[in-house]
């Protein structure tokens, strides 16, 4: 249930909802299905797209473990992972404000507060570019805009 | 469908992580279901009044139009023909079955179970109305939909249950909605100097 329906359902007590209400429900109730499928691809193929980015981010980050110890590319990583099962989370639920809530909005505080943004911006930048190399199109025109979101809070 | 697990609380606890296959295989069953799911809500729509109506008239004959909450403003502001206490359970029993309408909708029973029965419900005898709202919705439904709508309701009473375990009701063996006036004149009412003295 995203956050919509959610509003809905708590707006709604005591009554019986409006034609326009249940459009809203009925429209994301329809895209149910499709999105459920897209979050199996998206699930499955999680470690593949992690392994192509850090093969790729590493190089570019000679001095990290000197910078912040031995479990550093291990914390990048686990970063990333955590990042993309929100924004998955966020597009079954088509719910760009679940991603924001949950995750961004404390996340970016921490970046900020350790001065890393700077230094994993190339990581997100990465992973947008390497969606279309692990997934099909429409998997990855589905899950960008949230990427896109996490981006633009926490590194740029 | 396992229905009695609400979407915000699995959601809640996958955190982090995904969805089991089955909580995708059950958001998928729901999805399927949901043309069914919003004709059966437009049918408590419109029979809410004519059920409403025939348990009321199974505690006492009376007319039970004017005391309903309702969407149509030609019936706002009519003269009420029932006692306070009919028109208050008949308002409770409509707001219990549009939360039932809306567990079923959304296929989760958070709405049933934000429904709380206090003492003042359990007096009017909400729960023995409810039992009898459950038996004419039901019996005016085809096999298909009561199935639809069978865990809404046992989550229903099951929060009956649980508020009459809070509350016992003053007569267990109360069937109607009459409120008796207290034979007993109150005490007065203290003061705001004396209860503090």
């Amino acid at each position: 249930m995203n956050s919509r329906v959610a509003e809905l359902m708590q707006q709604s007590e005591g009554r019986y909802l409006r034609p326009d209400e249940l459009k809203t429900l009925h429209a994301y109730v329809e895209g149910i299905p499709k999105r459920v499928r897209l979050y199996q691809v998206l699930q499955a193929k999680e470690q593949e797209l992690l392994d192509r980015v850090m093969e790729k981010f590493q190089p570019m980050m000679p001095n990290l473990i000197r910078q912040h110890g031995h479990l550093a590319w291990e914390r990048c990583r686990r970063d990333l992972s955590m990042v993309w099962r929100y924004c998955c989370m966020a597009m079954l639920l088509n719910d760009e404000d679940y991603l924001r809530d949950k995750l961004l909005y404390w996340l970016e505080t921490i970046l900020k507060s350790f001065k890393m943004r700077d230094q994993c911006q190339p990581a997100y930048k990465l992973m947008l570019d390497s969606l279309t190399y692990i997934f099909g199109a429409e998997e990855s025109e589905m899950i960008r805009p949230y990427l896109l979101l996490a981006k633009s809070m926490l590194v740029n | 469908m396992d229905d009695l697990h609400s979407w915000p609380e699995r959601i809640a606890d996958r955190e982090g992580g995904y969805l089991t296959p089955d909580d995708l295989q059950d958001l998928i069953r729901y999805s399927l279901s949901f043309e069914e799911r919003l004709e059966l809500y437009q049918v408590l729509q419109q029979q809410e009044l004519t059920w409403i109506q025939k348990v009321l008239q199974q505690q006492g004959p009376t007319p039970v139009a004017t005391a309903l909450p309702s969407s149509n403003p030609a019936r706002e502001g009519a003269e009420p023909s029932l006692t306070p206490a009919q028109r208050l359970l008949a308002r409770q029993l409509a707001f219990c079955l549009r939360s039932l309408g809306l567990s079923l909708l959304l296929g989760d029973p958070t709405p049933v179970q934000q429904v709380t029965l206090g003492a003042m419900e359990q007096y009017l005898g909400l729960p023995q109305a409810l039992a009898q709202l459950r038996a004419v919705v039901q019996g005016s439904l085809p096999a298909d939909q009561q199935g639809l709508l069978a865990p809404y309701w046992q989550e229903l009473q099951a929060v009956c249950a649980t508020s009459q375990a809070q509350f016992p009701s003053p007569s267990s063996s109360r069937s109607e909605a009459e409120v008796d006036l207290p034979t007993v004149p109150p005490e007065r009412a203290l003061t705001l100097a004396e209860m503090f003295v």
